[in-house]
């Protein structure tokens, strides 16, 4: 009797665990057909081009029942992942074979070079394609700020260069910008048709450099997510500064844990000046690398070397830092106006020539999180991410600490924007993703 | 070897994967479309002052500076002409005072505007030269919809341009008190009068004479709320969800040399969506051919007194109406839900500069 029950038992749990996961996938296969046809009839519908048909209108259907948790799904994504932030570093552990990530590169696991570059040309393919996308569709300039920024590369092309580093805070992304306008030769209006397509490309290429540093078979998925994720899209619209930063915070990241993992003169060299050109483009950026490596390498076992090595890497781009501060304190505005001087308007004073101004402070504003409600994708496959992947090793202890911090950030007013589009949702889905095509 | 790894389960998995990139792809696909668009333009005409300020002053004209006041019309100004723009009330530019209403706005993009424009009229030595004559100073009539005080700094110069005059710097801070005492008390009347002569339209005699177009709203004649006048029409309406209803006063009036309107308002409307104020100036007693302006400013609906002056070139018109024979003027209230609304006027007035 009782060998029948553990026979039985046995033969349930097997049932369970494979068919219960097979029917899982198959339910949420059909929710997924039934969104992409239900979105896409949306979509041709918006066009011009509606679908008619006998039973066409039951995947619209369906889109506008999912569509109704919408609004409440940025609130819902912030308490779950926050949850499995919290969960990650105070959970129970799991069984070895989930902590797939290794503390140093992934050796173990090779793919085949051929698929990893295929994914990432499909994504590239992606990325370039819904950035040109809108373009095509619209004749004026997109956004605001493109609006801005052409003025900005025009006022460059009467003053020189040198203005950029005079009068702004972010003179390596302008004196970039200008670079490429000049050398394609294209009128400001055309070239910021272009530009975004080319920030698009870059942060795909930036995303998946940093992930194959880590983890090899995810850093395809990483980045189709990242092609395809809202944070690429909001900013592509004209959020030029924040692209280009976006692209220097990857590649960054990735040059770190490569030099992590073999410390050579080159690559110490190399992530000093990506730091510095952080700095010089976003300084918002290149203060949270800090942040995230820091604490990251504050939290390792051998952590006083590991520390001391990591301010050593700093020093120099604080170094300059400081040099612009005190190049402000001496040139005040209208002489100097640029990195040094308006540092403190991200803390909401301006000088002006009334003198200083302080016309902001912080408040707490959940406005910016509903960003996270246009791809419901994302957190999802983050949760997953995050619920695979606890912050035993370097990486995902980066990555856990740049999510928390920029989770925080995004409830804060004056930096909620920046914040939430920081929030590394692509790379945390990509590593789920990479996990539910694992499933044997 | 392959094909034994290869499982059902497996083979799931990556079919869900792909219909998740799909997915993925698509809200994005959306997303482009309905919010990668234009920043909200200004008005055709509006565009074409721009277009005309490029065309006759040329791109990135560092003689020149040109007046907006709203976000908007800021950033395409910017890339339409280049140079310097100013955001703010062109008498405070005149004046070279800190507008503080702007500096500590509560909207971010305001403040940022405001800072940044001055920004670089500071830095390119601008404020300090405001007066010299350095600099010709050009306000889009159409972007920027001066008001009768503003009217008095600025002087037209084609295309919808206007210009600002030259003033001697007790002129310019009167002007600015004036512009300032009206935005305090709402009144552009009163602090306006020193620069207009003013002709009321009708005594309170021809007030009994107005009259409602529907049974849904009633007018009468009451007592004054301003010293202007001694009397002043009071309508209640009770309007139908998009509907407009109308109050007449007919008469004979020659407004051909006129070129202000006004009246004073007090009204109510207890409605959270969009409701305007219509004004019909006609000259065919069937309304085939009238002047009107829509008047959307929701402040004038807070009960509380104002003093509006209106520029007639202001008015948009329908047919072919002639201002020197304006036999019908109607105030109208719109509202695309069901709405009552309770307003008063009071000393409908015109005015020529003086």
């Amino acid at each position: 009797m009782g060998r029948a029950l553990i026979r039985s038992s046995q033969i349930s749990r097997a049932l369970r665990s494979v068919y219960t996961r097979r029917l899982l996938l198959l339910l949420v296969a059909a929710a997924l057909g039934l969104e992409i046809i239900g979105v896409a009839e949306g979509f041709a519908a918006s066009l011009g081009h509606p679908v008619s048909g006998t039973y066409v209108t039951i995947p619209s259907q369906f889109v506008e029942v999912a569509s109704v948790a919408f609004p409440i799904l940025p609130y819902l994504s912030l308490v779950m992942l926050a949850g499995a932030l919290v969960f990650g570093v105070i959970g129970p552990a799991r069984s070895k074979s989930a902590e797939t990530v290794p503390e140093s590169v992934q050796r173990e696991e090779t793919p085949t070079k051929l698929r990893e570059y295929l994914l990432l040309a499909i994504a590239v393919g992606i990325a370039a394609f819904l950035v040109w996308l809108p373009r095509y569709l619209q004749s004026l300039p997109i956004g605001g700020d493109t609006l801005f920024y052409i003025s900005v590369i025009d006022t460059m092309n009467r003053e020189g260069p040198v203005w950029a580093v005079l009068y702004t805070d972010k003179p390596f992304f302008y004196l970039t910008v200008y670079g490429m306008q000049h050398l394609s030769q294209l009128s400001t209006l055309d070239f910021f048709e272009v530009l975004p397509i080319i920030l698009a490309i870059g942060t795909t290429i930036s995303a998946w450099f940093f992930v194959d540093s880590f983890y090899k078979t995810a850093a395809g998925y990483t980045a189709l997510l990242t092609a395809t994720s809202t944070s690429l899209m909001r900013t592509s619209i004209d959020l030029y500064a924040s692209f280009f930063a976006t692209i220097l915070l990857f590649l960054t990241l990735g040059i770190y844990l490569r030099y992590r993992d073999s410390a050579r003169v080159r690559l110490i060299l190399l992530v000093q000046a990506m730091l510095l050109l952080s700095l010089v483009s976003y300084w918002f950026v290149w203060g949270l690398l800090l942040v995230v490596l820091g604490v990251a390498e504050a939290m390792s076992k051998d952590r006083t070397k590991r520390i001391r090595s990591f301010l050593m890497i700093a020093l120099p781009s604080m170094g300059v830092l400081g040099l612009f501060v005190a190049f402000a304190l001496t040139h005040p505005p209208p002489s100097y106006w640029g990195l040094g001087s308006s540092f403190a308007l991200y803390l909401g004073k301006a000088v002006t020539p009334a003198g200083t101004v302080t016309y902001s402070s912080a408040t707490v504003d959940l406005t910016d999180l509903g960003l996270l409600q246009y791809n419901p994708v994302l957190p999802i496959l983050a949760l997953v991410g995050l619920y695979f992947h606890r912050p035993k090793n370097f990486p995902v202890r980066t990555l856990y600490i740049w999510s928390s911090v920029m989770l925080a950030f995004s409830l804060v007013s004056t930096t909620g924007l920046h914040a939430a589009l920081l929030i590394p949702l692509p790379v945390l889905g990509g590593l789920g993703l990479r996990r539910i095509v694992e499933m044997r | 070897m392959i094909a034994s790894r290869i499982t059902t389960t497996h083979l799931l998995a990556l079919g869900v994967a792909v219909m998740v990139i799909i997915v993925s792809a698509e809200f994005s696909a959306e997303f482009q479309v309905n919010f990668a668009v234009p920043h909200p333009q200004p008005s055709q005409s509006g565009l074409s002052e721009l277009m005309s300020i490029r065309d006759h002053f040329g791109y990135d004209n560092q003689h020149i500076i040109i007046v907006v006041r709203d976000p908007s019309s800021y950033l395409w100004a910017l890339a339409y002409d280049g140079g310097l723009v100013y955001f703010g009330n062109v008498l405070y530019l005149l004046a070279n005072q800190t507008e503080y209403s702007l500096l500590n706005n509560p909207d971010p993009q305001i403040r940022s505007d405001y800072i940044g424009s001055w920004q670089r009229l500071w830095v390119y030595g601008v404020l300090q030269r405001i007066n010299s004559g350095t600099y010709q100073i050009i306000v889009p009539s159409d972007l920027y919809k001066p008001d009768v005080l503003e009217m008095q700094s600025l002087v037209a110069i084609g295309q919808g341009l206007l210009q600002t005059r030259a003033m001697d710097s007790v002129n310019i801070s009167r002007l600015l008190e004036a512009w300032n005492l009206a935005k305090a008390t709402n009144d552009f009347i009163g602090p306006s009068s020193p620069y207009l002569k003013i002709y009321p339209l009708a005594d309170c005699g021809a007030y009994s004479s107005w009259a409602s177009t529907t049974s849904a709203t009633s007018v009468r004649l009451a007592q004054n709320f301003t010293n202007a006048s001694a009397c002043s029409v009071h309508i209640t309406t009770q309007e139908p969800k998009g509907a407009t209803t109308y109050v007449t006063l007919n008469g004979t009036w020659n407004l051909a040399t006129i070129a202000y309107f006004g009246f004073y308002f007090k009204g109510k409307a207890n409605s959270t969506s969009l409701h305007l104020l219509n004004i019909l100036l006609s000259s065919a007693a069937d309304y085939s051919s009238y002047y009107y302006y829509e008047a959307g400013d929701e402040s004038l609906w807070g009960g509380s007194v104002n003093g509006v002056v209106l520029e007639l070139s202001q008015f948009q018109t329908k047919g072919f109406p002639d201002l020197s024979s304006i036999s019908s003027i109607r105030f109208g209230t719109y509202s695309i839900d069901n709405t009552s609304f309770d307003y008063s006027l009071q000393y409908l007035m015109t005015a020529t500069e003086r």
